[in-house]
């Protein structure tokens, strides 16, 4: 124990010493560069080759443009943001947070079809997808991310919209699109080209006009703060560089066409409609309370069936767990508790692997959100139907066998009756976990308003808008559920000790 | 009727034992931690034994070789246990009713329900009742499952002695009314003698004696002086009338009388009394003008030392054991056939 103290102490003093040792050469502070996900990774190179001529280390965190834009917005200590979406960059423009003329495009994308069939010819137009044998398609949020709305363009711009609406399953961002269609089951989906570039799986089978949909576009701009980082601007200047460019050519993206001004003609069908509706949809207020109910609704429904299916397994498995002497119940305990530890995500890809090699067709529908979240609340049920039963007189199952009663029997009139409370309590936190389900969820069943976006994936997903005003509404109805569900639970607890503790009547 | 060839280890203790009884009510007794409950579990099947072989009226319960093994619920045991073990969430009387599927015809519900005067509590719940109640729900229980054989797991223990006595009389009515074979563990030996005909003094996981209570407890090694305190003799009396003016009962034991003290009337006409061994005190000839009330003749039927004292067993109608001296023994020549008086203060007497 002592020598273990001294490790760990000689440990850290070695760690601060490094801190220290590196604070010391560094005679400038890192530039810091909040960079939409999606750019990131040329981002590395860029700062790489930066680094080598001017000799300022670059430290570059990656996120979803929306995230980074409230980072932002919330005080972060970033000196350049390059979006991957000009609406953010607008947000923060009018907030007076950038300098304004530091704001440059500096590189475009192409919107691309792939596919994981190579029996496909290149497609000569987008048609293809209107026929059902490309299956499902992957694309990513059009309310949220900017993939997703220049993908909805562009279907509009074709007309194809309506007929491929039904089979399209919403990715939160991009990059989950692409993992839907690399290990997630479906063949067919629309991202960047850039994003195609880092795979080998998927072929790009059509290349939409860049005149088919609103003009991709990431700005990059210096975050104004009290202090602007000395290399901010030249940083900045450097992302318009030939070899910056080369660089995210060599990423798959393209250049900014160079003329000054170009008045970008999106087509658009049916009547006039501003422009300002098509970006920032979820403004309306009307709609905003119809997608909050919507999420509430599907919570519910989610939540509720994750329950159903938890209830009869967690409620046998828990008591045979507190009953058993077998030599399984260690192996068993395991894989019910471990639910509880391993990241929720990679839970949501496990079981998003194994719907997929078993073919359930139920991947990215709400039934897949269902199981994942019962599989994430079941140990809590577990849990605490297996505290009650062994609280429970353990004498009293065999009494009631003494006296003829068969197993199902004891279990339905003993066991279940006297550990009710253990079994409700459960209940109300696994559907409180259920419905608080995030990360297992969004995996394995997409981020679909009205099909799979419950409130935590509605919450997630307003964060990333341009517009998050929805947001605290979803928050206050979330905390709320969870509030109530926790009370209920301790006051059941709460309930059965008074009941313990009641002294016995005298007298005889 | 019941053979029973057990070994059984837990932890460090071994139970190794065979016993065998045809008797109606068969007690094991002995010290804690001398197997007795273990042997019961194992009857009943709560407990495998290691090795063994469990047969009851032709039914066999256990046997390791061959292997066979019969689930507790095919074992019709009704088991009373020492904690009552009532099912909490029940009234009384669906705990009553538990076994009653079990069918065949066994000992009837209102029968049941009137020999254990449980009718006024039938719609409570067990938390509602009182210690001694709840040992008369369970035996109510037990009953009701139409066993083959009881089995009684110290079933006065826990309880204090007023309440205890109140729940050995409903018990010995029980015995007598139903007529169904018994397994009775105790470590009481008065309990023992009023409820056994036959008795199993177990030490150390091992049979030490078998037989009638009367002939056993004189064996040696059985008593120790701490039985010998606790020995009383229970019996019951008749025709019991009270006497408000000197707030006793007055009752029977065959043709003599006996006057108790009791505060309450007594609503029995045949009540259950108890006189501790060492509070009988026995004379060579009638004592006059005496304090005590009670003044009875005996006959000695066996004189006989355990420990540093000396049993002597007397006929008063029924048997008495009384606890005396060695020297007391000299003084009156005490022996077999001797006259005797048995002298008892009336508030000696215990009515259970």
């Amino acid at each position: 124990m002592h020598q273990l103290g001294l490790t760990v102490l000689t440990l850290i003093l070695a760690i601060a010493g490094c801190e220290s040792r590196r604070g010391a050469t560094d005679r400038q502070p890192e530039l810091v560069v909040f960079a939409a996900a999606s750019v990131a990774d040329a981002l590395h190179d860029i700062a790489d080759a930066f680094e080598a001529d001017k000799g300022i280390r670059i430290e570059i965190s990656a996120a979803a443009s929306g995230v980074l834009r409230i980072q932002i917005e919330s005080g972060a200590p970033c000196d350049v943001f390059v979006s991957a979406d000009p609406l953010h960059m607008d947000r923060l423009a009018t907030a007076g947070l950038i300098l304004l003329d530091t704001r440059t495009d500096i590189a475009s994308n192409t919107l691309v079809i792939v596919t994981r069939e190579t029996q496909y010819e290149a497609w000569t137009s987008p048609e293809p997808l209107a026929e059902s044998a490309v299956g499902r398609i992957a694309i990513a949020h059009p309310d949220y991310a900017p993939a997703g709305r220049y993908a909805r363009s562009a279907l509009e711009h074709h007309n194809l919209w309506s007929r491929v609406e039904p089979r399209i399953v919403f990715g939160d961002n991009v990059r989950l699109t692409l993992q839907q269609l690399l290990i997630g089951g479906l063949r067919c989906g629309i991202v960047y080209a850039s994003d195609v570039a880092t795979t080998d799986a998927l072929d790009i089978a059509y290349r939409f006009d860049p005149k088919s949909h609103p003009p991709i576009r990431y700005p990059a701009a210096v975050i104004r703060r009290a202090n602007v980082h000395p290399a901010a601007n030249a940083f900045c200047r450097f992302l318009g560089t030939d070899a910056a460019r080369s660089i995210l050519r060599s990423h798959g993206f393209t250049d900014v066409p160079r003329s000054e001004d170009p008045p970008e003609v999106v087509e658009r069908l049916g009547p006039a409609q501003s422009v300002d509706d098509t970006v920032m949809p979820i403004a309306s207020e009307s709609l905003f309370d119809e997608s909050l109910m919507q999420a509430l609704t599907l919570s519910v429904r989610v939540s509720i069936v994750a329950l159903l299916f938890c209830l009869p397994i967690g409620v046998l498995t828990g008591t045979w767990l507190a009953r058993t002497r077998s030599a399984w119940r260690p192996i068993v305990e395991l894989a019910i508790t471990c639910p509880l530890v391993i990241p929720p995500v990679v839970t949501g890809l496990v079981v998003l692997y194994l719907v997929v090699r078993m073919r359930l067709p139920v991947a990215y529908t709400w039934w897949a959100a269902a199981i994942a979240s019962a599989i994430v609340a079941l140990p809590l049920l577990v849990r605490t139907v297996r505290a009650a039963v062994e609280a429970m007189d353990d004498r009293l199952p065999l009494v009631a066998a003494t006296l003829g009663a068969s197993r199902t029997r004891v279990f339905l009139t003993i066991t279940l009756p006297l550990s009710w409370r253990g079994v409700v309590g459960g209940a109300v936190l696994a559907w409180a976990r259920a419905a608080g389900e995030f990360g297992a969820t969004i995996v394995v069943a997409g981020n679909t308003p009205g099909k799979t976006q419950t409130i935590p994936l509605a919450i997630y997903s307003a964060l990333h808008s341009p517009d998050d005003s929805a947001v605290w509404p979803l928050v206050a109805v979330a905390v709320l559920m969870s509030v109530a569900a926790v009370a209920i639970s301790e006051a059941l607890v709460r309930s059965k000790r008074k009941q313990v503790f009641r002294a016995p009547r005298n007298g005889h | 009727m019941l053979r029973a060839t057990v070994t059984k280890k837990l932890g460090g203790f071994t139970l190794d034992v065979s016993i065998q009884s045809d008797v109606r009510v068969t007690g094991l007794f002995g010290p804690s931690g001398s197997g007795k409950t273990t042997l019961l579990n194992c009857i009943a099947g709560l407990l495998d034994p290691e090795k063994g072989d469990i047969v009851f009226s032709d039914t066999p319960y256990f046997a390791s070789d061959p292997p066979a093994n019969r689930p507790i619920r095919e074992r019709r045991v009704g088991y009373v246990f020492q904690d009552s073990l009532l099912f909490e969430h029940m009234s009384v009387r669906a705990n009553l009713l538990y076994g009653r599927n079990r069918g065949g015809n066994g000992p009837g519900f209102d029968d049941v329900v009137d020999v254990l005067a449980l009718g006024p509590q039938l719609a409570r719940k067990p938390r509602e009742l009182s210690g001694g109640e709840q040992r008369r729900v369970a035996i109510g229980r037990a009953l009701l499952s139409n066993p083959a054989i009881l089995l009684f797991d110290e079933p006065l223990t826990g309880l204090d002695a007023a309440l205890a006595g109140r729940v050995m009389v409903y018990l010995k009515r029980v015995l007598d009314r139903f007529a169904i074979p018994a397994l009775y563990v105790s470590h009481s030996i008065s309990d023992v003698i009023y409820f056994c005909d036959e008795v199993v003094v177990l030490r150390d996981g091992r049979v030490v004696t078998q037989g009638p209570p009367g002939e056993v407890i004189t064996r040696r090694g059985v008593l120790d002086d701490r039985h010998l305190t606790d020995l009383r003799n229970v019996f019951t009396a008749s025709d019991a009338n009270y006497d408000q003016e000197h707030a006793a009962v007055r009752c029977r034991i065959g043709p003599l009388e006996l006057l108790v003290y009791s505060a309450t009337p007594e609503r029995t006409p045949t009540p259950t009394l108890a006189i501790r061994a060492n509070d009988i005190i026995l004379a060579a000839a009638r004592p006059e003008r005496i304090s005590a009330r009670n003044v009875l003749p005996a006959t000695v039927q066996r004189v006989e030392p355990v420990g540093g004292k000396i049993l002597v067993f007397i006929d008063v109608g029924t048997t008495w054991i009384v606890e005396v001296g060695p020297a007391a023994v000299e003084e009156l020549s005490l022996k077999p056939g001797a006259a005797v008086f048995a002298v008892i203060k009336a508030s000696a007497i215990e009515l259970l």
